[in-house]
Order: structure tokens, then C-alpha cells, then sequence
């Protein structure tokens, strides 16, 4: 800033009204009380800097950036941005880059702009590429990362470890936006590991650790080398966290690493002085060992110190970890219950908040009495969300394992009454539902939470301020309980009083609907009672209710009959549609029964006969499970929808839905069958031994629940009651509460788990498998590292147009110049640094075809670049094109065409097609080719010497095709091919042509990659190797490169770091080595050629030779 | 992984962000001062993190100055302590010139949330190198 500041000083004019970024800031504080309009006044004048030179708009772009930084939006400014990125000058750049870093995301669109000069500024001088790698990690695109993935995997050989570093932890981002580079570029990035330099592995160590964490199973065979950095010591704690994290998503595949991981782990835990690392250690200990006993002891332990620590955050972790153990070996923990239950007293509610998690695996049968207290305690205290979660929590506990801890359900039902007293909550339905579930799941506690219930619906409190999910929910419930129960209560009355206050119709509609359903409810069962019936649903046999149940008096119902006919026409013409519905249908109800009951008539019977049929709890995914009856295919039509419109007739109609109905009636009815019972049961069985929260061990857990949860669902034994049991207390506060010991008469109370399935349900979980296959995981993590590379999986290459046309041409000059045995090289690469771009496994389907269509090769070929799209022919060689011309006289005109059959299966034999076209305005019959290789160079594969060809017509043509095995390819090389075609005109003398085709060497050679090691033990271990050189000048390295590779298959082993020199190797189909070397000297190429014999390289630089003569 | 680091004062104001993760413009400022909020909300008897939303948030307050990191679920909370303490010794050695400086330490400690270097010294050479070069 100070910097600007001279600098705008220093300068003339113009400058002088310019506000520099210190100016800015200072301008911002002292304009506090207006700073909006400030900045907007600053924006103005930035828009007007954008307009002049490149110091100005850096000066500009450095102020938004701080602007950008308050909030204010800058994506206006990109195009701008970008341009200060491409300064010359350094300052500027260096601003344009942070600007850039801040401001763009994947949706400014100029981004595709700076593609190049990123690209650019990775080649040009450290401190450049630093910045733009910076910015890349921030900005990277989808687009980006394709574009420059290659750019980046060529950074990767970089010497220099500052720029090295950020290029490994870009790779990451280039992944996550490409995931296509993680197979090619992944090989350079595990070199990394082994660095010399320590930040560079922990940088490789980082990006892996990160990828470990999408698909693990990729990286085992990393395991070595990691284990090896684990064992070195190394002061840089944060890369011995990674590594520790990344054996922790490593070690649940593989557990020999486990095992081997046991000491050095120890080791550390006990020694190490670094908290973060112990933690780490622990928590890696917990993911992968498990069940290394004495060592998760020792985790247990070093935790217990982590919890007793004075510093909260050491606390926290400890907790934390803690909890992770908890769902592995629960009794472990519990153990340390005390210490967790302290820890509910702390003032940090953070750590407050994971003590609570804890104590999921520290309830059993005995406690829950205690703990839950202990939480009620503190729901008095906290506020907001911490409120909520502990509500939630002594739900959750209460619930565990369908109620198994709890012995004594009048004090759940205490619990929950008091639950519903915390007004500001949004569990009211929570705690709605548990009231519900609890009540009709546990017979005996039924006429207990009745009375409960009444008490709960007269409360005021519960009515106040009545909103969606709030505490009001609860009045839901209570409706519900005191309707479907009122059997149990026999206060019809007070119930009816209670429901009809006028209050009620503030409450949210759904709840007053239920009111207004209960109320019929009630006085049914009130006037069935009065009657002299005993409800059906009241199993009184099975249990005592403390209560004594009177039969209800004529005089009470006709109290009631007054209640309702004064309290009901307000709900009749309620605002809610479906309240006043279910009011008008109670209210003439009620007439109906007035008007026959003075008539002489009691229709009580008939009343109650409406809600005999039991609720029982539904499983939740029964509609889900509803099985598809054999026969019915749900995706075919019902009715061809054509032929519907033609026959809409009535009567097929009425015979669906007829049908329809007997079908569901009779299913409606069946009775579950014994078998259907046992299997229900066994489906329960395990589904409760797969939940991880279930706790004590599995045998234990399963005898348990044969004494839980009785014999058979529908015969569960249900336990008497005590006959004294005493007052009741309803809506109890803490005294109640606590008087309440668990007695022993009590331990047996049935919960009744069935829930409702259909008919035929499947027993396995299928939808969770089908859904837990359908979860699409990305794309990063779907990639399998251990496959080899194929030979198309190249990173893409970003070329300028203008290389590709000039590629295109080369390729079409070639194509031409493979008759006449003289290519044109290809020129003009763009991407210098290919060589150590592939991976070993690439060479064998490396072993480039023997071909003189480009295109082919291409496709094949190691390089990146050739990737591009632009070779034009790469799928055409399979249709014949006649590639060159032969001969041609008067008559024919013959074209060939000369390839290596199969450059892999069958190196050595060649294949020749042949067309022969008559341009003549005669037909030609008798036509004859013969075929003569040299003696001792080539011999014929099928097919005969002499081919009768027969008659050719006026303008047309035929093809002929032979194969040729390689005999001696030395001689093959030198001596051509023999042909002589011969033909009968219909009205000329006969006519004979003679021709040759050339099998120049490079036919016979196959392209082999080698490392430079390999290479030198080849040229030292050969002995003597005859020595031919040649010179052509103005050949620059890549186009020699890229010549000898197309023309000659030679495969670059080694560059040296200058470029000027080049080492090439290939091998001849008959096994010959052949090595070169290419040094360039002032723009003179000196080709070197070794090879097993003395012709061999003689041949070899005759055709270097001709191939760079010509294209120069 | 590292997701963003944010360096405010105790009015709430931001000194520094840097985000390793995208997350959109319009909804930075909301979370900063949210995140800001509950830190400054909290005392030195507490626990220095925070659960927001998907992320942990790890912070460390010097003097008036809060160092905020939000971090994955995968991060160890006590390693980024450590980092943020290793940041500010830094930025103590070179006090001139910090909020620009600040970032530029900062970026070379933490490379697309990834932490790349920790030797005090490399990194202010780099540092220095680089405001050498820019004169």
C-alpha cells in the first residue's frame, strides 16, 4: 500500500484523484455511519479506473478486491480481472490473481478466458506459476481441469519443491472437477511419496489421504510405502496426522495392516507428545483395530485423561472419541458413566451436548430412573436448542430398543406429561407420537394415561399461543387417548367439557378435527355404558384398573346431550372445512340419537359399534411391502388406452371396483396365520440384533427378548397390577417422580412390538438395498486405480487450431507420401514435455501398428497429444482406400496399399491390397497378376504367385489382397516386390505391365519402450554395435521426435533437461535393437543409429534421411 | 479438508477470508457473520468449536482478533489449533503490512485446503522473495 501510495504520488495528473487502497480503507472507517453509500461512490469511481491503462486498473482491481471482501458484489468486474491476470508485470499479476482467487466461482463465465494464461504462467517463472496454481485451486472448473490437467501432470516433474508442492494439492481440485485425469495422473502423484523432500510428501500424503477417503480400496497397495513414512520419524506433525487418518480409511479393508499397524500406533499413543496426534491415533485405532482389545484400553484410557483435562477443547475431543467407541463396544464405555454424567454439568453446552450423546450407550433398566431425572433437571435450565436436544434425547433413551429399559410406563407417561409442560419446543408432535405409541403398545398403562390425558387437555397452558409443531401437539394425542379410551376413564362429562371449551377453536385445524372425532367417541362409549354394555376393547379381564368402572347413569348422558347441543354449533361453523364437517356429522349425530331415543329407540349399541375395531401400530414401511399378487402386473394397462375411449361402457366399471372391493374386504379380514406369526417374529428378532444401539451382547440380547417380548406377539402375556396401587398422581411433578421405584412385580409388563404388515411381505429389507444401491456415488469415487491404464485414457490436450490444421495436412501429405516411401513430418507439437507422461502399462498396447495412415497410430500412440481430435482419418482405415498409385498405363490404373496386418499378434506379416482399375473403354479379359517377393526376403501367406484375376469391364475395378511373411528383412527392406499384370483387351494386342512396391525397414519395426536403465544395459551388454550417422539440418527436436515415432516407431527413452538431446530405441520384428541418438547442434540434427547390424542402421539413416530431407 | 478461513475482529468485522470451497457469494456474508457471532458469543471457559451446519468451526482469538477455520468432519480439531497458532506466530514476525501480507502466508501454509508448509522460516522467505520481486 505504501508501495501505491509513492507511486500515485510520483505520478501526474489524472493520478492525483485516484483514492489508492489505504485511502479506500481509511475513506471506509471514516465514513462508518454511511459506508453503503461510500463504497457505491468508490464503485463508481472503480468503474471509471477500469477504463484506463493496466496501472490504473490494478490500483482498481486491488480495491474491489477488498470490496469484495465486505460483501459487495464484484462479478461485474471479471472481464477486468482477467486482464490485470494477464499483465506483464509482476504487482499487477500478482493482483489480478488474488482478485481472481476471491471473486470467481464456477459460474463466471470469463474464466474459460484465462485458461491460457494460466497455462502461460505454469511455464513461465516460479513465482508466476505460484500464483497461478494459487488461483487455480480456487477458481478450478470442470472446464479448467480438463483443459489444464495435462499442463499440471507435466508440472509434476518440476525440480522446484515451492511450485511442486501446490501443483500436487491442485491435483486434487483437478480431480474432484475431472475425475477422468485420477487413472493417468495418478502414477506420477504416488512417485510423491517417495520424495526426498518432506513437505512434498506430506503435500502427496494430504491429496491421497483425501481421495483414500472416496474409495479407499484403490490405495492399499500404498500401504508399504505409507508404512515406511510412519515408521521414519518426521518432526512435521500435520503430515503424521494425515497419514494416521489415511491408514484409518485404509485398515477396515485390509486387517493383516491392522495388525501391522497395532505396535507403531501403540507406540505413538504412549509416547507422543502431541495431543492432536494421540487423538488421531485413537480415533484411527477406533476405525480400523477395533478389536485389538488391550489396545482400545489403552485408547479408553489416554481418552478418560483427554475428559478429566482442565482444557475444554481436550474434553470435547475426548467425548467425542469417546462416543465413536460407544457404538463399537458399548460396555467398554459405560463404565466411565460417572464421568460422562459429570460432564452434563460443565458450562460449555458444546461439551454438554456430547455428554448427552454418550449416554445412549450408558442407560440400562436400573438408571434410566436416574438419568432421565438428571436431564429434567437440566431442561429446566437450558434454552434453545440445547432445550430441544435433551428432550429429544430423553425420548430417545426412554424409547431404546421398543421401551426395553423401561420397567415402570406410568412413570414414562409422568415423563412425558411433564415433557409437554416446556411450552417453547417443536417437539410436540415427538412427544405426541411417543404418547401414542406408548399407549397403545402397553395395554396396562392405558387407563393410567388416560386420566393423564384429561388432565393435559383442561390445561390452559397448553392452549396459549397454539402454532404448527408446537407444544400443542401434545392436545392431539390427549383427544386421541381420552376418545379411544374413554372405556378406561368413565368421566364422560369432564371429557366432553374438556373438549368442547371454547378455547379449543383457536387450535390448529388438525387437532380440533380430532377433538370433534372424540367427542363422538366418547359419548358412544357413554351411552353404550349407560346402556348396560361393556365395551369391547376394554380388556378387563386381562387387568385391573385401579378405578372402579360405575356404569354411567341416564342423567349424566343427558348432561351431556346439553353440553353438546349448547358447545358444538361453534365448532359447525368453524373457518376449518374439515372441522366443521366432522362437527356437523357429531351434531346430527347426536339429534338422530335425541330424536330416537324420545321415540323409544336406543341406538347406543349401534353408536359404539362405530369404533370397536381395535388400532393396532402399522410398521412403517408396511405400504411399502405390500406384495405384488401373482398375476397383476403393475405397469400394464388396465384398459388399452385407445381401446377405453372406444368401449366406455358402465358395466365394466362397476365389474372393476366390484372386484376390487371383495379383494381387499377378504384381505382385510384374514387372519395372520401361525407360520406368517413365527416368520413376523423372526424378522423382528433380527432386525433388532442388527441395531447398532442395541446394547449387552448378542446371545444375551436374544434370550432377553424371548422373555420381553412373550411367545407370540398376539398372546403376550399381560401383566397383573398391583391391587393397592395407590393414589394416582397424574401430571406429577419431581416428588412423584422419584417416590416411583421400579418393583419387581412390574418387570414383565408386555410391550406389544408387532406392528402391521400385509399380507405376504418380503422379509428382507429389500427397498433399503435397492436404495442403498441406487445412492449414486460420485464419480471420483467410482474410479478403480488398480485397473491398467487403457490406451485412450490420456489426458486431454488443449491445441491451438492452427496445430490441428497443420497436423490434419501432414497427415494427408503423408498419407500421399507412403507411395513413393517419403513422408512429411509432423510439426509443431505444442506440448514439449510428454515423455515420462504414461505409465509403464501403457507399452503393450503401446506397440504402435506398422502403418502409414497416421490416424491409427494415434489412437494408440503414448503421447498426450494425440489425443486431440484432430487426426481426421482415425476411423477409416478398415473401408480399402487406395492410398497411391502404381502404375498406370492406357488401360489400368493400379493403387495400393501396404500395412502391418496386426501390430501386436502378428508383427512380421504384411498386407498388401491392390486395385485395379480399368479406365480403358475396352474390357479386358484374361487378366493375370503375378506376385514375386525377392528371393529370401519375403514368402506368401495363402494365396498363389499367380493371381487369375479374369475379365475386367470398361470402368470398373477390383481389389486384390495379399498377405507376405517376413523372411529376412534386411534383404526385404532393399529389394521390392516384384508384380507383373498382364491382360487381354478385346480390341488390342494383349498388354503387359511390370511394377514394384518397396517394403522400406520401417515395416519391420516395432516400437518398445524402455526406461533408461534397461537402455543402458542393451547398449553395454551388446558388444560392439556398428555405428551409422547422418546430419540433416533444420530439424528442431520436437519434429523429430514426433517424425521418428510416426514413421519409424522409435520411442523416446530419455531427453536431456537442455532438450538438445534426445535418445530414441526400437526393435525390428526379428528382435534387432536399435538405438539412436539425436543431438542437436546450432539447428543441425545428428542422428547416431546402433543396431545389431551394420546394414540395419545404414537402412535406418537412409531413411531418416529421407524422410527430414524432404520435409525440409 | 480444509474449507475456509476467516481472520475478524470482535465488531464482527472481517480482516481476511479465504475460502477453499465453493460456496456462493451472495451467502458468504451471512455465514461469516453467523459463524462470527457464536464465536464471539462464547468465553474462554468454553471449548473452541463450533458445529455449523456440515462444517466444524475451530477458532482461536488473539487479542481482539478471532482466527476462525472451518474445517470437514474428516479434520483434526486439534492439529488446526495448532495451525492457527503457527499462523499468528508468523504473521507476529511480520507485522508490517498485514492484511495484505496475510494473505500471502497464509496461502502459502494452505494450498486448496490442504496444509503444504509449517517451517516458520520457508515460509517468510518465500514471502519475502515474493515482496522482493514485486519491487
Amino acid at each position: 500500500m505504501e508501495r501505491k501510495n509513492k507511486f500515485h504520488v510520483g505520478d501526474t495528473s489524472n493520478y492525483m484523484f485516484e483514492r489508492t487502497l489505504a485511502d479506500l480503507v481509511r475513506g471506509i472507517r471514516n465514513h462508518k455511519k454511511n459506508e453503503e453509500k461510500f463504497i457505491n461512490q468508490c464503485i463508481q469511481e472503480i468503474k471509471m479506473e477500469l477504463k484506463g491503462d493496466i496501472s490504473k486498473k490494478t490500483l482498481a482491481v486491488q480495491k474491489l478486491t477488498y470490496i469484495s471482501m465486505l460483501g459487495y458484489d464484484i462479478s461485474w468486474a471479471a472481464f477486468n480481472i482477467v486482464e490485470v491476470m494477464s499483465a506483464t508485470k509482476f504487482s499487477s499479476k500478482r493482483v489480478g490473481y488474488l482478485a481472481a482467487s476471491q471473486s470467481f466461482n464456477e459460474g463466471t463465465e470469463v474464466i474459460t478466458l484465462a485458461t491460457n494464461q494460466i497455462r502461460k504462467d505454469f511455464l513461465s517463472n516460479q513465482y508466476e506459476a505460484y500464483l497461478a496454481l494459487n488461483c487455480l485451486s480456487n477458481i478450478c472448473t470442470p472446464d479448467l481441469a480438463r483443459d489444464l490437467a495435462n499442463d499440471l501432470v507435466s508440472l509434476l516433474s518440476t525440480q522446484k519443491t515451492h511450485i511442486l508442492k501446490r501443483t500436487i494439492t491442485v491435483m486434487y481440485k483437478i480431480f474432484l472437477r475431472y475425475p477422468d485425469s485420477l487413472r493417468p495422473a495418478f502414477p506420477k502423484l504416488k512417485e510423491k511419496l517417495e520424495d526426498p523432500e518432506p513437505s512434498v510428501v506430506s503435500c502427496a500424503v494430504n491429496v491421497i489421504c483425501e481421495l483414500a477417503r472416496k474409495n479407499p480400496k484403490n490405495y492399499l497397495t500404498l500401504a508399504p510405502v505409507l508404512f515406511k513414512i510412519l515408521t521414519n520419524s518426521t518432526t512435521n506433525y500435520w503430515m503424521f496426522i494425515k497419514i494416521v487418518k489415511l491408514f484409518g480409511a485404509l485398515t477396515p479393508l485390509e486387517p493383516r495392516l491392522a495388525k501391522k499397524l497395532v505396535d507403531p500406533l501403540t507406540n505413538i499413543i504412549n509416547t507422543s507428545s502431541s495431543m492432536s496426534l494421540l487423538f488421531e491415533c485413537i480415533q484411527t485405532c477406533i476405525i480400523g483395530i477395533s478389536d485389538n482389545i488391550p489396545l482400545m484400553k489403552l485408547c479408553i484410557s489416554k481418552l478418560r485423561t483427554l475428559i478429566e483435562h482442565h482444557d475444554q477443547n481436550l474434553k470435547y475431543l475426548g467425548l467425542l472419541a469417546l462416543s465413536n467407541i460407544m457404538k463399537i463396544h458399548p460396555k467398554a464405555v459405560s463404565e466411565h458413566r460417572e464421568l460422562v454424567l459429570n460432564c452434563l454439568d460443565d458450562e460449555d453446552i458444546s461439551i454438554r451436548t456430547r455428554a448427552l450423546d454418550l449416554l445412549t450407550g450408558m442407560v440400562n433398566k436400573k438408571n434410566i430412573h436416574e438419568i432421565v431425572l438428571k436431564l429434567l433437571q437440566h431442561i429446566d435450565l437450558a434454552e434453545g436448542a440445547y432445550k430441544e436436544k435433551i428432550l429429544e434425547k430423553i425420548i430417545e433413551l426412554c424409547s431404546l430398543g421398543t421401551y426395553q429399559y423401561i420397567t415402570d410406563f406410568e412413570w414414562y407417561i409422568n415423563v412425558l406429561t411433564r415433557l409437554s409442560e416446556i411450552h417453547e419446543t417443536v417437539h410436540g408432535k415427538l412427544i405426541a407420537s411417543q404418547l401414542l405409541d406408548v399407549v397403545i403398545r402397553v395395554k396396562v398403562v392405558r387407563a393410567y394415561s388416560a386420566r393423564a390425558m384429561i388432565n393435559l387437555l383442561k390445561n390452559p397452558k397448553l392452549m396459549s399461543n397454539p402454532k404448527e409443531n408446537g407444544i400443542c401437539e401434545v392436545l392431539y394425542a390427549a383427544a386421541w387417548i381420552v376418545g379411544e379410551f374413554s372405556g378406561y376413564l368413565n368421566q364422560p362429562l369432564q371429557s366432553l367439557e374438556a373438549f368442547l371449551q371454547p378455547r379449543v377453536s383457536i387450535l390448529p385445524a388438525h387437532i380440533q378435527s380430532v377433538y370433534m372425532q372424540n367427542i363422538l367417541k366418547v359419548f358412544a362409549h357413554a351411552c353404550a355404558s349407560a346402556n348396560g354394555e361393556q365395551p369391547e376393547n376394554l380388556d378387563l379381564d386381562e387387568q385391573t384398573s385401579p378405578v372402579e368402572l360405575e356404569q354411567i347413569s341416564t342423567e349424566t348422558i343427558d348432561e351431556c346431550l346439553t353440553v353438546l347441543k349448547d358447545r358444538l354449533p361453534l365448532f359447525t361453523q368453524s373457518i376449518h372445512i374439515d372441522v366443521q364437517e366432522r362437527a356437523c356429522l357429531v351434531n346430527e349425530i347426536i339429534k338422530f340419537y335425541s330424536t330416537s331415543k324420545d321415540q323409544g329407540t336406543n341406538i347406543a349399541s349401534e353408536l359404539v359399534g362405530l369404533f370397536t375395531e381395535a388400532l393396532n401400530p402399522v410398521a412403517p414401511k408396511a405400504q411399502k411391502k405390500v406384495p405384488v399378487p401373482e398375476g397383476l402386473d403393475l405397469d400394464a394397462w388396465i384398459n388399452d388406452p385407445k381401446l377405453q375411449e372406444l368401449e366406455e361402457s358402465d358395466e365394466s366399471d362397476s365389474e372393476i371396483f366390484g372386484k376390487y372391493n371383495e379383494e381387499s374386504d377378504e384381505e382385510h379380514t384374514r387372519q395372520p396365520t401361525k407360520e406368517e406369526l413365527a416368520r413376523q417374529k423372526e424378522e423382528r428378532l433380527k432386525k433388532q440384533a442388527n441395531n447398532p444401539y442395541m446394547l449387552g451382547n448378542r446371545g444375551k440380547q436374544q434370550q432377553q427378548q424371548h422373555l420381553d417380548l412373550g411367545d407370540e406377539p398376539t398372546h403376550i402375556p399381560v401383566a397383573k397390577l398391583p391391587e393397592n396401587m395407590g393414589p394416582v398422581i397424574v401430571g406429577g411433578r419431581f416428588d412423584s417422580l422419584e417416590k416411583k421405584k421400579p418393583s419387581k412385580l412390574k418387570k414383565n409388563i408386555a410391550i406389544d412390538t408387532t406392528t402391521e404388515m400385509p399380507e405376504g411381505a418380503k422379509e428382507s429389507d429389500s427397498e433399503d438395498e435397492r436404495r442403498s444401491k441406487n445412492t449414486k456415488s460420485d464419480a471420483l469415487s467410482a474410479i478403480n486405480l488398480d485397473e491398467p491404464l487403457g490406451a485412450n485414457e490420456v489426458l486431454y490436450s488443449n491445441r491451438h487450431r492452427t496445430d490441428i490444421i497443420r497436423d490434419r495436412e501432414a497427415a494427408e501429405r503423408a498419407k500421399a507420401a507412403a507411395a513413393s516411401r517419403k513422408s512429411s513430418p509432423k510439426v509443431g507439437q505444442q506440448s514439449p514435455n510428454y515423455t515420462e507422461l504414461a505409465s509403464p502399462e501403457i507399452t503393450g498396447a503401446g506397440k504402435t501398428k506398422k502403418s502409414s495412415k497416421k490416424g491409427e497410430q494415434s489412437s494408440s500412440s503414448k503421447k498426450s497429444t494425440a489425443a486431440a481430435p484432430a487426426p481426421v482419418v482415425v476411423k477409416k482405415p478398415l473401408v480399402f482406400v487406395a492410398v497411391s498409385n502404381l502404375a498406370e498405363n492406357e488401360f489400368f490404373n493400379v493403387t495400393y496399399d501396404l500395412r502391418v496386418v496386426d501390430a501386436t499378434a502378428t508383427p512380421d506379416q504384411l498386407k498388401l491390397t491392390m486395385k485395379i482399375q480399368n479406365k480403358s473403354d475396352e474390357d479386358l479379359s484374361d487378366v493375370k497378376l503375378s506376385v514375386k517377393p525377392a528371393e529370401n526376403t519375403l514368402s506368401l501367406v495363402g494365396g498363389e504367385e499367380v493371381h487369375d484375376i479374369g475379365i475386367i469391364e470398361s470402368g470398373s475395378s477390383t481389389t486384390i489382397t495379399q498377405l507376405f511373411k517376413s523372411e529376412n528383412i534386411l534383404a526385404a527392406a532393399q529389394n521390392p516386390i516384384q508384380f507383373s499384370l498382364s491382360a487381354t483387351p478385346s480390341s488390342s494386342p494383349d498388354v503387359t505391365v511390370g511394377f514394384e512396391v518397396a517394403t522400406p525397414i520401417n515395416f519391420f519395426i516395432v516400437g518398445h519402450r524402455l526406461t533408461k536403465d534397461k537402455f543402458a544395459d542393451i547398449l553395454q551388454n551388446s558388444g560392439q554395435m556398428p555405428l551409422s550417422s547422418v546430419k540433416v539440418a533444420g530439424v528442431t527436436s520436437q519434429s523429430c521426435i514426433d517424425g521418428l515415432r510416426e514413421r519409424l516407431q522409435f520411442e523416446v527413452v530419455q531427453i536431456h533437461p537442455s532438450g538438445s538431446t534426445i535418445s530414441f530405441y526400437a526393435k525390428t520384428v526379428q528382435q534387432h535393437h536399435i538405438a539412436m541418438l539425436c543431438k542437436d547442434r546450432d539447428g543441425v540434427a545428428c542422428f547416431d543409429v546402433k543396431s545389431s547390424d551394420a546394414t540395419l542402421s545404414q537402412l535406418i539413416t537412409k531413411e531418416i534421411k529421407s524422410q527430414f530431407t524432404v520435409s525440409n | 479438508m480444509i474449507k475456509f478461513f476467516l481472520l475478524a475482529n470482535r465488531q464482527g468485522q472481517i480482516r481476511l477470508s479465504q475460502y477453499y470451497e465453493n460456496i456462493p457469494f451472495e451467502q458468504r456474508p451471512a455465514i461469516e457473520a453467523e459463524i462470527i457471532r457464536k464465536c464471539v458469543s462464547r468465553n474462554a471457559s468454553q471449548c473452541s468449536y463450533i458445529e455449523y451446519h456440515s462444517y466444524k468451526v475451530i477458532y482461536r482469538k488473539y487479542s481482539s482478533l478471532y482466527f476462525i477455520v472451518g474445517v470437514d468432519n474428516s479434520e483434526n480439531e486439534l492439529a488446526i489449533l495448532e495451525l492457527i497458532h503457527n499462523y499468528v506466530e508468523i504473521l507476529d514476525t511480520s507485522f508490517e503490512q498485514v492484511v495484505y501480507k496475510a494473505h500471502f502466508i497464509l496461502d502459502e501454509m494452505i494450498s486448496n485446503g490442504n496444509i503444504v508448509e509449517i517451517s516458520k522460516n520457508a515460509i517468510l522467505d518465500y514471502v519475502n522473495l515474493m515482496t522482493l520481486t514485486d519491487r
